[in-house]
């Protein structure tokens, strides 16, 4: 059995390799270089061991003689088992060799060398970073010689699932789309390669080269510049970072300082923002902070949209006519008014209606990608990691939970990653109750005609209600259908940093795409649509109780009363099935002008349509993303289930108690 | 003056500075509810904000004194909060601004009616107690 000693210099390497081998030690020089080679011999249980001191690093990339020795050995050697051999007294930045390592191979040990003066220093729970980093964790003190028993025991009897450390999912895509590539050229530790290769790491790039493989390095080399044009970086701080901040993560986990504080500012912020007490308040404080910013300053730019499309009624009672009019009256020259007034009224207002939350979405997508890049999201799923850890949900589980803030569909896909599959399961069923960015901006719609004095409060209200339901709900399912352990993970902790300027419009413009697509397209059509079942049959008033639409909405009046749900409401929320956005479209179609819809509607009856939309069943997409996961119509069908209760809950709660005390009516 | 002295007049600064921010905070809830008791925006939430930042400040500022990161980590996380909330009053200003005028357009209007919100005065003064932020090499982790 072949063990190779690893670790930064100065962790005690040497006094470990010297309790291990005892007088059995060979020393010379590693072939054609003068950096010293010592190898020895032992033998534990019947097994006879070698063991090779690697020489000390504190990384494996290409740049200096002992680096390249290092990790050439473990490449081309495949020692039987690495021992990363961690000063325990300087453990977060000894991680940072052990996550490099953990790219390397999947066979380590980890031993938390000068564990004694460590505890000193902190308090390490060793069983919880036995599981989080899915390999042996063995405290020793080898200058006494304690725990070397131990360490050779799970060296040639240990169980090794080393996870996987994850990288951000713009870096993610390009190491799997080269590591493919990478496979058809038989290479061992595809893996490793690609990281390397978008490392720009000379060696590997050689290597590769010498395969006459050029297409991958140009491909390579591609993505080495878009990763620094998002992140606004060069890309070995880049990868430094990323890894630094599994280091980080794991560091938190697992290691309680005795002496609190910290020298770096990330350390201080860190301290105070996974802080017990004031964790949680200060981040509803940001969230706050970040919608009030995203309203007040989308509000000019949207009455200026506003304008231009819808035109005004003057207080002296003249008008200015908007794009829409004046489209109108163009194409009634030349065309039947009904076709003109489809056209413009239908679909044109439609798509004018939702593109007046364009400034919402481009802000909140900016404000969202600025605390992502800084930093401080990882923090919050930090801070919620530790709240639902309650409900039997943790790491990656929580991370999905956070994606359904963006949309359901991808944080729904996002829960294959995890292996547990009742915390898979938990997160699927708890991913709809996250307001997803469609239904934030029918919510930024609806608070800018009802509540425009207190638009955030109320959004943050709903935001507060949602993780409450989430949060009691996971509870109760992990306590009854959904019962059991969760998966851990390392919560990545990226340092806080300044974000580029390019990088966060990258993201918001790849965030906001989607909307404008989507605006182009199904709500255009959702827009045509509601306008015919408003017209039709000819002849009758636009939208009244002759036309389809008022059928339908007189046939749907008796279900919505008690919720204090119009029956415009209703069909809008009927079209919002298809995608949430189309509720806005549906509003402004029937209702033709925000004055309108303000007259048609109490604050308790929005408040109460805001709760419904909040809960009840997500959109065609996101079931379908549902039905993909878990292939189970039965789970398909509960979702809904669930989604209809908690909006008929708290629609009828809210819309009751606050008609009988006279709140909002 | 040596470092201590004016780490600690910093402090003193903005923790008066901070019981006024939470006379403020505690203002906004309270007209908010409808119970005014002074004149004071009511504004819920941006209160609950006043009150955390606050309350950071005043919890950090002993060890801050004393030159202990552990102070000092609360003391600057509060000021950022204050400073923010600051910011964001004087963005929400003048994108007030702009829009009392685009809504304007074809209107006769009379000049914009300026109110500022005491949360700008506080951003201005906070900006003076940031010393301890800028000193914050000389800390110790620890009480010796």
């Amino acid at each position: 059995m072949l063990i190779a000693l690893a670790g930064n210099p100065n962790t005690g390497k040497s006094s470990l390799f010297n309790a291990i081998t005892g007088a059995h030690q060979h020393i010379g020089n590693w072939p054609g270089v003068t950096v010293e080679k010592k190898e020895g011999f032992a033998i534990f249980e019947g097994e006879k061991i070698k063991v090779v001191d690697l020489p000390g690093t504190y990384s494996l990339t290409a740049y200096s003689l002992e680096e390249i020795i290092a990790r050439d050995f473990i490449l081309k050697e495949e020692p039987d088992v690495v021992v990363d051999v961690i000063d325990a007294t300087n453990l977060e930045r000894n991680l940072y060799l052990l996550t490099e390592l953990m790219e390397l191979t999947d066979r380590i040990v980890v031993a938390l060398n000068m564990f004694d003066e460590a505890k000193k220093k902190y308090k390490i729970d060793v069983e919880k970073m036995r599981k989080l980093l899915g390999l042996p964790v063995v405290p020793t003190v080898a200058i006494k010689g304690v725990g070397v028993d131990d360490l050779l025991r799970e060296a040639v009897r240990g169980t090794f699932h080393p996870k996987k450390i994850d990288y951000p999912e713009d870096v993610e895509k390009r190491i799997e789309a080269l590591e493919n590539l990478l496979k058809n050229l038989n290479i061992k530790n595809p893996r490793w390669h690609a990281i390397k290769l978008i490392e720009n790491d000379g060696e590997v790039r050689r290597k590769i080269a010498s395969l006459g493989s050029k297409n991958i390095l140009h491909m390579a080399e591609h993505m080495r510049h878009e990763i620094e044009d998002i992140y606004g970086d060069d890309i070995e701080t880049l990868m430094a970072s990323f890894r630094y901040s599994f280091a980080h993560g794991l560091f938190h986990e697992v290691a309680v300082p005795l002496n609190v504080g910290g020298v770096t500012i990330t350390d201080m912020i860190d301290h105070v923002i996974a802080h017990k007490i004031f964790g949680l308040p200060i981040f509803l404080v940001v969230m706050y902070l970040s919608f009030q910013f995203v309203f007040t300053v989308a509000a000019p730019f949207q009455d200026a949209i506003d304008l231009i499309f819808n035109g005004k009624d003057l207080a002296s009672g003249g008008h200015i006519n908007g794009l829409i009019d004046l489209s109108y009256n163009w194409m009634a020259s030349f065309l039947p008014a009904w076709a003109s007034s489809f056209i413009n009224y239908g679909m044109f207002r439609g798509l004018a209606a939702v593109l007046t939350f364009t400034p919402i979405i481009m802000l909140l997508f900016f404000i969202l990608s600025l605390l992502e890049d800084s930093g401080y999201l990882a923090r919050v799923a930090f801070l919620m990691d530790r709240l639902m850890r309650k409900i039997g949900m943790e790491g990656r589980g929580v991370i999905s939970l956070m994606l359904g803030f963006g949309c359901n569909v991808p944080a729904i896909m996002s829960t294959r990653a995890l292996k547990n599959e009742r915390e898979r399961k938990l997160s699927i069923a708890l991913n709809p109750i996250i307001p997803c960015g469609a239904r934030i901006q029918v919510f930024a719609f609806l608070t800018s005609i009802f509540f425009k004095e207190n638009q955030a409060l109320v959004l943050w209200s709903l935001l507060l209600l949602s993780m409450a339901v989430v949060a009691i709900l996971g509870y109760i399912y992990s306590k009854t259908i959904f019962k059991g352990e969760g998966e851990p993970f390392v919560m990545e902790l990226p340092p806080y940093r300044v974000p580029s300027l390019k990088g966060i419009t990258i993201h918001m413009w790849e965030k906001s795409e989607g909307f404008l697509k989507k605006a182009g397209t199904i709500i255009i059509l959702a827009a045509g649509i509601v306008w015919l079942a408003a017209a039709l049959p000819w002849g009758v008033e636009f939208g009244g109780k002759e036309s389809l639409i008022g059928q339908f909405a007189k046939f749907m009046a008796p279900i919505g009363a008690p919720f204090g749900i119009t029956p415009e409401a209703i069909i809008a929320l009927f079209f919002g099935f298809f995608a949430k956005e189309v509720v806005i479209d549906v509003f402004s179609v029937l209702y033709g002008s925000k004055d309108v819809l303000l007259a048609a509607m109490s604050p308790i009856q929005a408040y109460s349509l805001l709760l419904f939309i909040l809960f009840y069943t997500p959109c065609v997409a996101t079931l379908g993303a549902i039905y993909e996961e878990t292939r189970s119509l039965r789970f398909v069908l509960f979702v809904i289930l669930e989604g209809f209760t908690l909006a008929l809950f708290f629609s009828f709660l809210v819309y009751n108690i606050g008609s009988l005390l006279g709140v909002g009516v | 003056m040596n470092l201590k002295f004016k780490i600690g007049l910093s402090v003193v600064y903005a923790s008066i500075l901070s019981v006024i921010a939470l006379c403020i905070g505690l203002g906004e809830i309270i007209s908010f509810i409808g119970l005014p008791i002074f004149p004071s925006p009511a504004d819920m939430i941006g209160g609950f904000s006043l009150i955390v930042g606050a309350s950071l400040i005043l919890y950090g500022a002993r060890d801050t004194i004393k030159l202990l990161y552990s102070g000092l980590s609360f003391y600057i996380v509060g000021i950022a909060i204050m400073l923010g909330i600051g910011l964001l009053h004087i963005t929400i200003l003048l994108a007030d601004i702009l829009d009392y005028y685009i809504l304007c357009i074809g209107e006769v209007c009379q000049a914009y009616p300026l109110q500022i919100r005491p949360e700008i005065s506080l951003f201005f003064l906070y900006l003076f107690s940031i010393y301890p932020f800028l000193s914050r090499f000389k800390f110790r982790r620890e009480e010796e």
